[in-house]
């Protein structure tokens, strides 16, 4: 339950166009982190209340991995907060307006895309990152003891953050509702909408394309490798885009590469 | 703002109703036929051995203890960051200079905890003991 509830809730914050979008929090980001931890905490708990080794082992390795990549996640999060100066949604896709998309925003930027990615790939247990389930080693992780609709809540709780996280990747890095060189202000408050959400869904679907990809190609790491590439690469290398970002924005003033090449013409 | 938050709740309250409804829903097409072998917890096809609640790996709460300190700088740094934008784009350079120098500080003290648990192979699976 608390599983659903976890992805659920995170629903409210997505931003589908200026005007769908359940709840503009003024915290948002920082409520979507809360939301995403909520979800690990459902997995440890359905794992231990199964009585079974496989279910416990798969709830710890869970717990850690959620944990453990919530930080690169939300370092790289932060950075867009940095250059965007807000924590709400709406207010960060309206500033990526004309291409000013915060992924070519400076290239600190676009390495954290990555980091963003990565990490939240794993905190919701997806391949390359999914050895909570592993069937090759624990059967099926912290789900061996469900069966028929219990099962199908955890996986839909699963396949919903998969989509929460594509569309907050599309918000945060790829310019929400925003494409290139199509003059949104032009068209009719109804169609501006309609084509919005279109635009969204389309972001949000081929990154989900991506997570499929993804699932099909890499094989997983051990538990060990996992914690290593959290702790000792991306945690570290976050920081460093986080204070390197701030540097940018310092100096620059806020000013993104192609906002500065536009001015240059 | 607290209109907000009430979209929030209606969605809890969807996430928490949502299960128990299925559930219910389900109980009146799903078989239903216990026996005492199916109660069983699944081990590969074995009796299952003893209880599962044993003591797992402790390096879970080393994690676990990184993570809070970690989790606790970021939810720390966030105000922050909020305003970091709007010191820096100001005419003057003073004041975003200061706070990026405190950012700055604040984010060192941090990584260093986080070399000191890499120097001490903390962050390895596999710590070999040294007595």
């Amino acid at each position: 339950m608390i599983v659903i509830v976890g992805s659920f809730a995170s629903f409210v914050v997505i931003p589908f166009s200026e005007k769908i979008i359940i709840s503009d929090l003024n915290i948002g980001f920082l409520y979507l982190l809360a939301m995403g931890s909520l979800v690990g905490l459902g997995i440890i708990m359905g794992g231990w209340a199964s009585n079974n080794k496989w279910s416990l082992l798969g709830g710890m390795r869970s717990a850690a991995q959620v944990i453990s990549y919530e930080i690169p996640s939300a370092l790289a999060g932060l950075s867009v907060v940095l250059v965007s100066g807000s924590l709400s949604f709406g207010t960060i896709v309206r500033e990526q307006s004309h291409l000013n998309w915060y992924i070519f925003h400076n290239p600190f930027l676009f390495i954290n895309f990555f980091i963003f990615f990565t990490a939240a790939l794993a905190e919701v247990n997806r391949t390359p990152f999914d050895i909570p389930e592993a069937e090759s080693e624990l059967v099926g992780g912290f789900h061996t003891e469900y069966s028929g609709m219990r099962f199908a809540i955890f996986f839909m709780a699963e396949y919903a953050d998969i989509f929460v996280i594509c569309a907050i990747s599309s918000a945060l890095f790829l310019g929400g509702w925003y494409l290139p060189f199509i003059p949104l202000d032009a068209l009719s408050t109804n169609l501006k909408v309609f084509v919005q959400f279109f635009v969204v869904t389309t972001k949000t679907l081929i990154l989900f394309y991506v997570v499929m990809w993804l699932r099909w190609t890499l094989p997983r790491y051990r538990v060990d490798q996992l914690l290593a590439i959290c702790w000792k690469f991306l945690t570290p290398l976050a920081f460093t885009m986080l204070i390197f970002t701030a540097l940018w924005v310092l100096v620059f003033q806020g000013r993104g590469l192609v906002q500065m090449i536009q001015e240059l013409f | 703002m607290f209109e907000d938050f009430a979209h929030v709740l209606i969605m809890l309250i969807v996430g928490v109703v949502f299960v128990p409804l299925t559930l219910f829903v389900g109980k009146f097409v799903r078989p239903h036929n216990p026996y005492a072998e199916k109660e069983t917890t699944y081990e590969c096809g074995e009796e299952p051995q003893g209880s599962a609640w044993v003591q797992f790996n402790l390096r879970f709460y080393t994690i676990a203890i990184l993570f809070i300190i970690f989790e606790v700088e970021v939810a720390l740094i966030f105000p922050v960051i909020a305003v970091f934008r709007e010191k820096a784009s100001q005419s003057t350079w003073d004041t975003g200079l200061l706070v990026f120098i405190e950012i700055l500080v604040f984010v060192l003290i941090l990584v260093l905890g986080l070399i000191y648990a890499w120097v001490k192979k903390d962050l390895n699976w596999i710590k070999k003991l040294t007595t």
